[in-house]
């Protein structure tokens, strides 16, 4: 028996708790014939359709609010490079050399502030969102790494063509926290409202 | 005079399938019907789109029944068509016949 209560949350990050309950119900009762790849199919096409519908009905909000999460990204990433700045003028004091920016600590302090601030961003562009949660937070994913991307070409010593895929990619693999951001704030405004 | 609501293709046959299974219409039964009297199966994806917009524009109006074990303890979700969607497909219907009219279609005996 697939796990229903999983199929109903990730519906509902897309729709309303009551019609996500409901479609799962229908393909729940259809997957005894059809089977659980057929109910998992369809949980996500599903999604994926509504989701899209959702982005369809709210373009122009959607797009503003991806854009508003790219500017408050630029905003972090400026603090984090002073940060860091300081942080590597204050290990190169401590221990007499230039630090390794291929070391895994170093890694890690550049990333992880990039992580935090995309859940920070999920969870702020869910609450500006209200009904179109996760269209807003999924074109935040897909805007930011190629506004960088764009920025990145611009600048001199910018990333080669066959730099380009892999920075997209961890780009945008860094930004998958904001749809953790954006499903925990939608979870808390559900818990709010009463059931429709 | 505001232009009322177009409705599209699949949206009318959802409507359409949901007025001839009068109370028993619900997204397993709709879609049932849909392949029995079309012969293409509607994908869930665009079935419960599609009947979210219908409902969100007025055309039906849904009610939740009881919960059943058989559907993990989840309710159906009954769809009846509104005035304003049988209004609509009333209208997308006569727009057809009348294009229909004066047309010679193989197989097809217009009445």
């Amino acid at each position: 028996m697939p796990d229903i209560r999983l199929a109903e949350s990730i519906l509902a990050l897309v729709t309303t708790r009551d019609r996500a309950a409901t479609t799962v119900g229908d393909l729940q009762e259809q997957s005894e014939t059809r089977g659980a790849a057929w109910f998992w199919s369809g949980v996500f096409r599903t999604a994926a359709s509504l989701l899209w519908r959702g982005f369809a009905d709210n373009a122009l909000r959607a797009t503003g609010l991806a854009f508003l999460g790219v500017a408050l990204d630029g905003v972090v990433a400026g603090l984090c490079a002073f940060l860091t700045g300081i942080a590597f003028l204050i290990a190169a004091y401590v221990t007499g050399h230039a630090a390794s920016t291929n070391s895994i600590p170093w890694n890690i302090w550049l990333v992880a502030p990039t992580m935090l601030a995309s859940f920070w961003i999920g969870r702020l562009l869910s609450r500006w969102a209200i009904g179109c949660e996760l269209p807003a937070t999924v074109a935040y994913i897909v805007l930011a790494p190629v506004v960088s991307l764009l920025i990145g070409l611009f600048l001199p010593n910018g990333p080669t063509a066959t730099q380009l895929m892999p920075i997209l990619v961890a780009d945008l693999a860094q930004r998958l926290p904001a749809i953790a951001g954006a499903a925990m704030a939608r979870r808390r405004q559900d818990f709010k409202s009463p059931v429709t | 005079m505001a232009a009322p609501d177009t409705i599209g293709e699949f949206e009318q046959v959802v409507l359409l399938a949901i007025l001839r299974l009068g109370d028993n219409a619900y997204g397993v039964t709709i879609g049932a019907e849909i392949t029995a009297c079309t012969d293409r199966e509607p994908t869930p994806g665009a079935l419960y789109t599609t009947l979210d917009r219908l409902e969100d524009k007025g055309l039906v109006t849904s009610r939740v029944g009881d919960p059943t074990p058989q559907r993990g303890g989840r309710a159906k979700r009954f769809f009846t068509l509104s005035a304003n969607g049988l209004a609509a497909i009333t209208r997308a219907q006569q727009s057809y016949r009348r294009l229909l009219q004066g047309c010679e279609l193989p197989g097809l005996t217009y009445a």
